[in-house]
């Protein structure tokens, strides 16, 4: 007996250790609770909601823009409108043509809010065209797969998706356009996430933009209810030239069906984006525009929702544009306005807008 | 107030077995305990895309992975014999330090990918009942297959996740890979088993792998492990069969 003690004795030294060795272990694992998801970056984001002309002259234009400004963060929850920015944030930049001056004048900012939609049906095209700009330039580490997912992500029922993306002989499916799934969604799925991550390099051919928009205008003319219906266009070139529909066929077509058209410009620079005609045509339509690098507008994503119902506060900016005489102002006038939030220059906002005499 | 399943004929059968069992196991029931080393383990994930819950990410992922795990594990547990079979139970817990690592592929301009690496580390309790048969041999320690279940209980993990393979640098405690495991469920595993078989000690190598048909797009887990058990047989006491030295 005295033989078996000494051996359990000896069991016991040698495995005790080991598990209080394994137990410890055990200890440090386990759950915490999990923290929502976060996009990469959180800078500010102005949207242009709406331009209104009050008075076209030769030398004088009185005018408001509807501008909605995101402040940034990297989480759903801590997204949410900027409401206590001062007016000397808003900056328009005065200029000499041909010696006259050109020049802005602030008269009024007021912040207001919107009568919101209920829900919204909107088809994103995203433009998958390599010719000229590219995403390898602009996006290279792909936030733009982040932004989206994250506007998907956070839908939750708010409204109805469908994707889609145009380019002419690239990588899509189908030459054009291509339009993935027959029905819109109203929650994040795996087959839309899919179909966004593969889209990371289908990526190639020239900008179909003009035929591709045509035609999402014509299928939401077709497939969505006639209750807030949009095709919201993540934009990185203009149209090649190729495509057999003006902008003045796309804006009849959506001005006639009730069907408003978003413009998410992916480039400052003018020479690649089209920014007269597109910004027009979303100012015609009753769309939004917002301008930046993929990453300056990630918090825009999270608000997307909030975008498309039209569910937001802004800044309603009346101004007057003068000239001097004997220069007088060009019927499609147009200009930038600057958000400027601190002396980084590096944080602000561009806006273009269009002042189109009615 | 009893209730009335305590009456049950399939509760008394177990009790009455239980009963008339005990003059046979106090002869043939051994009591020791397990060590299980895990050398390989096969991961099948049922799908081909990650997508995180920690950021807004997904990553294309290789549906197989084969992992050297240094894992162990260890128990208390028992058999019985009866001619040529041998029923082995035991319970303990197990961990895996360092966690089986995955690659993770996300896409970016120009067709290139981001990789990752993620591993997560895991340990957890579970029990074990392994029923083995031993083969013809006239040699002490004798050879035999064993089929048996084992039953895990939710595990416990953390995951670090790498942009370098050897974790020199990593985001620590993440949620990116995790999730997809679906540790946190009880699972019943299948073992497989062969291995030698002496009077007071064993040498196992077991397959042990998760097959639960009744959850569908589950992934599949496999561990090889080496197993070394060690019991005292109390019909042998005084023959003072233990020997730790």
């Amino acid at each position: 007996m005295n033989i078996f003690k000494t051996n359990i004795i000896k069991l016991n030294a040698f495995f005790l250790p080991m598990i209080f060795l394994f137990s410890s272990v055990l200890f440090t694992t386990c759950k915490e609770e999990q923290h929502e998801p976060t996009l990469p970056f959180s800078y500010n984001v102005s949207v242009l909601l709406n331009t209104k002309i009050l008075d076209f002259q030769l030398r004088k234009i009185d005018y408001y823009l509807d501008v909605a400004v995101i402040k940034g963060s990297k989480t759903m929850d801590s997204i949410g409108e900027y409401s206590d920015l001062p007016d000397s944030v808003f900056k328009f930049k005065d200029y000499y043509f041909n010696n006259k001056l050109v020049h802005f004048q602030i008269n009024k900012i007021e912040y207001l809010d919107t009568i919101p939609e209920k829900t919204f049906y909107t088809a994103l095209l995203i433009d998958q065209s390599a010719n000229g700009n590219s995403y390898e330039l602009r996006d290279p580490y792909n936030y733009r797969y982040e932004n989206i997912n994250a506007f998907l992500k956070n839908l939750s029922g708010q409204g109805h998706v469908i994707l889609s993306a145009c380019a002419r002989n690239g990588e899509l499916a189908n030459n054009v356009l291509t339009i993935y799934g027959d029905k819109f969604i109203s929650h994040w799925n795996k087959e839309i996430a899919t179909n966004l991550l593969a889209l990371t390099h289908q990526t190639g051919g020239t900008s179909s933009i003009n035929d591709g928009l045509y035609g999402m205008v014509d299928f939401m003319a077709k497939n969505a209810p006639d209750s807030n219906r949009s095709v919201t266009v993540v934009l990185i070139n203009k149209d090649d030239g190729k495509s057999i529909h003006s902008i003045e066929q796309i804006k009849s077509l959506a001005v006639d069906n009730h069907i408003r058209i978003n413009f998410i410009f992916l480039s400052y620079n003018i020479n690649f984006i089209d920014f007269r005609s597109f910004t027009g045509l979303a100012e015609a339509s009753g769309g939004f525009c917002e301008l930046g690098g993929i990453w300056e507008l990630s918090s825009s994503f999270f608000m997307m929702n909030k975008l498309l119902k039209r569910d937001l506060f802004f800044y309603r900016i009346h101004t007057t544009l003068t000239i001097e005489s004997p220069q007088y102002f060009n019927p499609n006038y147009m200009d930038v306005l600057k958000t400027v939030y601190d002396t980084n220059s590096k944080y602000d906002n561009y806006l273009y807008f269009v002042l189109e005499k009615p | 107030m009893i209730k009335l399943s305590v009456f049950s004929g399939k509760y008394i059968f177990f009790v009455c077995l239980l009963f008339l069992s005990f003059p046979v196991l106090s002869q043939r029931i051994s009591f020791g305990v397990n060590f299980d080393g895990v050398a390989l383990n096969y991961i099948r994930f049922s799908e081909d895309i990650v997508f995180s819950n920690r950021t807004y990410r997904a990553y294309y992922i290789n549906k197989s992975n084969i992992n050297f795990s240094p894992a162990m594990a260890t128990s208390f547990g028992g058999n019985i014999d009866y001619s040529r079979f041998s029923l082995f139970f035991d319970m303990g817990i197990f961990t895996d330090p360092n966690g089986p690592v995955i690659q993770l592929n996300y896409p970016v301009a120009g067709d290139d990918y981001n990789i990752y690496y993620s591993r997560v580390k895991n340990g957890g309790y579970r029990i074990n009942n392994v029923l083995y048969y031993k083969l013809s041999s006239p040699k002490a320690y004798k050879p035999c297959l064993g089929f048996g279940i084992s039953r895990i209980w939710p595990i416990q993990n953390i995951e670090d996740f790498s942009t370098y393979k050897d974790f020199s640098k990593a985001w620590y405690d993440e949620y990116e890979l995790k999730p997809n495991y679906k540790m946190d469920k009880t699972y019943n595993n299948y073992v497989l088993a062969f291995g030698y078989k002496g009077s007071d000690m064993a040498f196992i190598i077991k397959y042990n792998f998760r097959w639960n048909k009744n959850v569908q797009n589950d992934n599949y887990y496999s561990y090889l492990m080496f197993a070394l058990y060690t019991y005292a047989n109390f019909s042998n006491l005084r023959k003072n069969t233990l020997y730790f030295d």
